[in-house]
């Protein structure tokens, strides 16, 4: 597994994400890739940035931002 | 990776070649002081990090003083290692030419690699890039110790930060939370502003933010305070363990110490217990109305007496009128004229209640059905009831004579107080009773004080029986009680300064909560989304990033009690205890010896070195574990505090841990008094080791003539 | 039915501004409880608590002391019906029922006509005003009291129990 996925999958075992979001453990994505296509907002965005600090072409703080705040806005 | 060989040509007291040809695990090298056991770990540290300058002090007197002017040597550190089957030799070199005599100019230094293969094929490589290969700096730092003192390598700040970036995958994630505040922050803001363009709220927002920046300067405030109290706390902690050490009846002390306590605490509640605030309970118990009586009784007796005068007043009004149907007043059928009570009193269910009994139960004379005195009662009710049915339809006839009715609250008023008035006789008694029981605790927390005085003098009976000289202990006696008293001030203000930052927490929280309700009506609800989207993913970061640190360092606890407890001389029967502390802008990690959960303050010289070598090993094993191989450590004279009996125990401890160590020491030389010859004790042969050197100076030699040092090698 | 006491209890008695002073050393204007009384070193944590219990000694000592003519008048601008309140603080208990006695002692000592004033011929606000300047007498009566004590001693104050001896003295005839 690569480092970014196992970065991802540390975030997502975040108790805030079951108790506030409500996802089950089933539920939650095991890659970051998978996380990319997911349906919910916050997971998304995570692998957003994610991808943006540990994949394969770190992007600058604007970038990054644009990125997130753009996905959100469609999202929401 | 294990160092193989180790040959220093011409180096300071090194003339000529000189080769250590080292084995795997602990290789002891011993050596009388200024000797070369120093020089030969300076060698090896100017080959890893030497720089470029002052070459011409390293050179070999001697080997100097026997070149000719004009001719050259080579001084030279050469380390043979190998590493996955490979063999590797790093060179540090560089070339002296005598130009006088006792001075010479010199090249700067080259470094050469050279990489041998298993099939012995050999090729030149990049010194400088070989040796970062092979020993990379972040390791090296942890495996070359100069000396006791460098041990506690946890002194410096940044020290954590280092081996967390070298060891744990906590370094990963310090980006994440910065980005996470960063993006939260660009959220906020932006919520923040569309709330300011609502003008409807901007100045309750300003007013908000300004009182949030006011609280948390406060909290930072007293987050400093509470910082600073508790290094006193710790500080004075320590103090009084070192003195308590040496009191011999420690036991007796700590009993004393725990009445004093007990004691002190009786004293502080039967204080809190004390109640003096008249004043306020003038108001708050109501004294003030202890003299009150007597006005109550004007008032009543005024109010009652117009009453009187009201209904008076009013019958005689009626009279003249004649009598009407359905009027609102009673109508005076009572004997002798008398005049009626007002229509309500009694009330209509006590009305009920005397119809119901058939009793008049104000005069306890029967009244059965049917009797005068039954319908008597049964037409006041009649009336009554009737009085409280509006009838609109029916004209004014006059202007009543009373426009306004006062008295019926008046009435009301004097009634419910008048069952007050045995409340307020009772306060003179309440006074005088609060007044005895302050009295009477003032007199117990005075015998208290008596006895605490006692006890203290005892204490200092005891502290006075204790071991150490009598100087130093008029000193510790003069401080002991001091420092008690000083310990349960900043005791004190740490829960002050507290519960003070728990009410700021609890206020600032209040105030944000505010905020985030104003942002809510007005700001546009996109950015509110994505700023609490935000806010969670911040705080997932943070958090991530919090747990990685502190598994970090529950492994490196671990770790290094598992090697503390081999290598444990004493019989210590404590721990070793990280704690992460969080000061105003940066995380550090504090290391201490706890025994039973109590902190250790002041371990002896000999306690701290195994608790620092113990958490070097464990690092050099954590090492080991992510970068999956093995690196030797250097110690130079670690164990200078052990003394020979303990520093032999310590070897053979170690002898056991895996990795490849080099031990300089000076123990187990023996200077015959007489002939001034250097031997070796026989104790050195019970010592586990995988191999021995000696280095010593050839003699004859002149202390104070360089060119006559020369260090030998003498393999054991 | 008519309420002469909740009309009452929305005015904001006065007191001389000779006695300003006495306000500002002994009692803390908008309150002040607990550490900050303490750290101010008041007597009584509000205006209103001073000038309730200067009423009071004025009263039990019947020293009735209307004030003159000339002198000026002030006030704390804090309705009777809010004195005694202690909804927000933890430490007091609240004594908005003190308000009925000083209303009661009032109604006692105030020559009101109260026929007349049930008949409709007197003013309501008449009426009150009356009851007023009750209040505001006793309590310059009281202040001035204490006035006199303070220079009699200027440390009498200093004790705990000053405030409640000077009332607990008052024995009813």
């Amino acid at each position: 597994m690569a480092r970014k996925d196992d970065i991802l999958k540390s975030f997502l075992t975040h108790e805030l994400l079951e108790s506030k979001y409500d996802f089950r453990k089933e539920e939650l994505p095991n890659t970051v890739r998978e996380a990319l296509n997911s349906d919910k907002p916050i997971i998304k965005a995570i692998a957003l940035i994610v991808e943006g600090l540990d994949g394969t072409s770190p992007v600058t703080d604007s970038v990054l931002r644009n990125q997130v705040t753009q996905f959100l806005n469609e999202a929401l | 990776m294990i160092i193989r060989k180790i040959q220093i040509d011409n180096y300071l007291c090194y003339y000529d070649s000189n080769t250590f040809e080292l084995s795997e695990g602990l290789n002891i090298i011993l050596g009388e002081n200024g000797e070369g056991k120093t020089k030969f770990f300076e060698a090896v540290d100017w080959l890893f990090n030497g720089e470029n300058r002052e070459l011409d002090m390293l050179v070999s007197a001697k080997k100097l003083n026997e070149t000719e002017i004009g001719d050259s040597f080579r001084v030279r550190v050469s380390m043979t290692v190998e590493q996955y089957g490979e063999k590797s030799i790093i060179t540090k070199s560089f070339l002296a030419k005598k130009e006088k005599a006792n001075e010479c100019s010199t090249s700067s230094f080259v470094i050469e690699g050279i990489s041998e293969n298993s099939s012995g094929e050999r090729t030149q490589v990049d010194g400088q890039t070989l040796l970062d290969r092979i020993f990379p700096f972040q390791i090296r730092k942890y495996s070359m110790f100069k000396g006791e003192a460098e041990l506690n390598i946890f002194e410096s700040d940044s020290a954590l930060a280092n081996l967390i970036n070298l060891f744990s995958e906590a370094k990963h994630y310090d980006k994440y939370s910065e980005k996470g505040t960063f993006l939260r922050e660009k959220a906020e803001k932006a919520v923040e502003d569309s709330s300011k363009l609502d003008k409807k709220n901007e100045s309750l927002y300003k007013k908000l933010e300004g009182e949030i920046t006011l609280l948390e300067r406060e909290k930072a405030k007293y987050l400093v305070h509470l910082n600073s109290t508790e290094e006193e706390i710790r500080k004075i902690e320590g103090n009084l363990q070192l003195a308590e050490s040496h009191v011999s009846n420690a036991d007796a002390l700590g009993t004393l110490n725990k009445r004093i306590k007990e004691i002190e605490e009786k004293i502080s509640h039967l204080t809190g217990r004390i109640d003096e605030n008249y004043t306020t309970s003038l108001f708050d118990e109501n004294w003030i109305l202890v003299n009150f009586e007597s006005f109550h009784k004007e008032f009543a007796e005024k109010v009652s007496a117009h009453s009187k005068t009201r209904r008076e007043i009013q019958s005689e009004h009626d009279k003249q009128q004649g009598i009407k149907v359905g009027e609102r007043k009673a109508k005076a059928e009572l004997l002798n004229n008398a005049i009626p009570l007002p229509n309500n009193i009694p009330s209509k269910a006590i009305m009920e209640e005397m119809l119901n009994d058939e009793i008049c139960k104000v005069c306890n004379r029967e009244a059965k059905k049917g009797s005068e005195a039954y319908e008597f009662m049964m037409k006041r009710l009649k009336t009554y009831l009737e009085s409280q049915v509006t009838e609109q339809n029916e004209p004014e006839k006059d202007e009543p004579l009373f426009k306004y009715d006062y008295t019926n609250r008046l009435d009301n008023l004097s009634i419910s107080h008048e069952d007050n008035l045995k409340n307020l006789r009772l306060i003179r008694t309440k006074i005088k009773e609060l007044f005895e029981f302050n009295d009477d605790r003032k007199k117990d927390i005075e015998e208290l004080n008596e006895q605490l005085e006692k006890e203290k003098t005892e204490r200092e009976k005891i502290l006075g029986n204790s071991s150490i000289g009598a100087e130093k202990l008029s000193d510790v006696l003069k401080n002991y009680n001091a420092w008690q008293r000083d310990l349960k001030n900043r005791n004190q203000d740490q829960v002050d300064y507290t519960t003070k930052l728990k009410s700021l927490e609890s206020e600032l929280k209040a105030k944000k909560e505010e905020k985030d309700k104003i942002d809510t009506s007005s700001a546009n609800s996109f950015l509110i989304k994505t700023r609490n989207i935000l806010r969670d993913i911040e705080t997932i970061f943070v958090d991530t990033k919090e747990k990685k640190f502190d598994e970090f360092i529950e492994k490196l606890q671990t770790k290094s009690n598992n090697f503390f407890k081999t290598i444990n001389i004493d019989a210590f029967t404590g721990t070793i205890v990280f704690t992460r502390r969080n000061k105003i802008n940066r995380t550090i990690v504090e290391v201490e010896l706890q025994e039973d959960g109590r902190t250790f303050y002041k371990p002896n010289q000999s306690l701290l070195t195994s608790m620092h070598i113990s958490i070097l090993f464990a690092i050099s094993e954590l090492a080991s574990e992510i970068k999956e191989e093995n690196f030797p450590m250097i110690f130079d004279a670690p164990t200078s505090s052990f003394g020979e009996y303990k520093t032999a125990q310590f070897l053979n401890l170690i002898f056991e841990t895996e990795n490849q160590k080099i031990l300089l020491i000076k123990d187990f030389l023996h200077t015959d008094k007489v002939t001034k010859t250097l031997s070796i004790k026989k104790e050195f042969e019970n010592v586990r080791r995988n191999k021995a050197f000696w280095v010593k100076l050839e003699r004859p030699f002149d202390p104070n003539n360089l060119k006559t040092i020369n260090s030998q090698v003498i393999t054991l | 039915m008519k309420n002469l006491f909740d009309k009452w209890k929305t005015r904001i008695p006065k007191y001389s501004e000779a006695h300003k002073d006495l306000f500002t050393s002994l009692s803390q204007k908008f309150g002040a409880e607990g550490e900050k009384k303490i750290n101010l070193g008041k007597h009584f944590s509000t205006n209103y608590e001073l000038y309730t219990y200067a009423f009071f000694l004025g009263l039990y000592n019947n020293e009735f002391a209307p004030i003159p003519d000339g002198e000026k008048k002030t006030d704390f601008s804090h309705h009777i019906q809010y004195w005694g309140s202690k909804t927000t603080i933890s430490t007091r208990k609240d004594f908005t029922n003190l308000q009925e006695n000083i209303f009661i002692a009032l109604v006692a000592k105030t020559d009101i006509d109260l026929v007349t004033l049930e008949k409709g011929d007197l003013d309501e606000d008449d009426a009150v005003k009356l009851l007023i300047k009750t209040m505001e007498s006793y309590t310059n009566g009281g202040l001035i009291l204490i006035k006199e004590k303070l220079e009699e001693n200027p440390n009498y104050f200093l004790q705990p129990t000053s405030f409640l001896n000077m009332i607990l003295e008052t024995e009813k005839e």
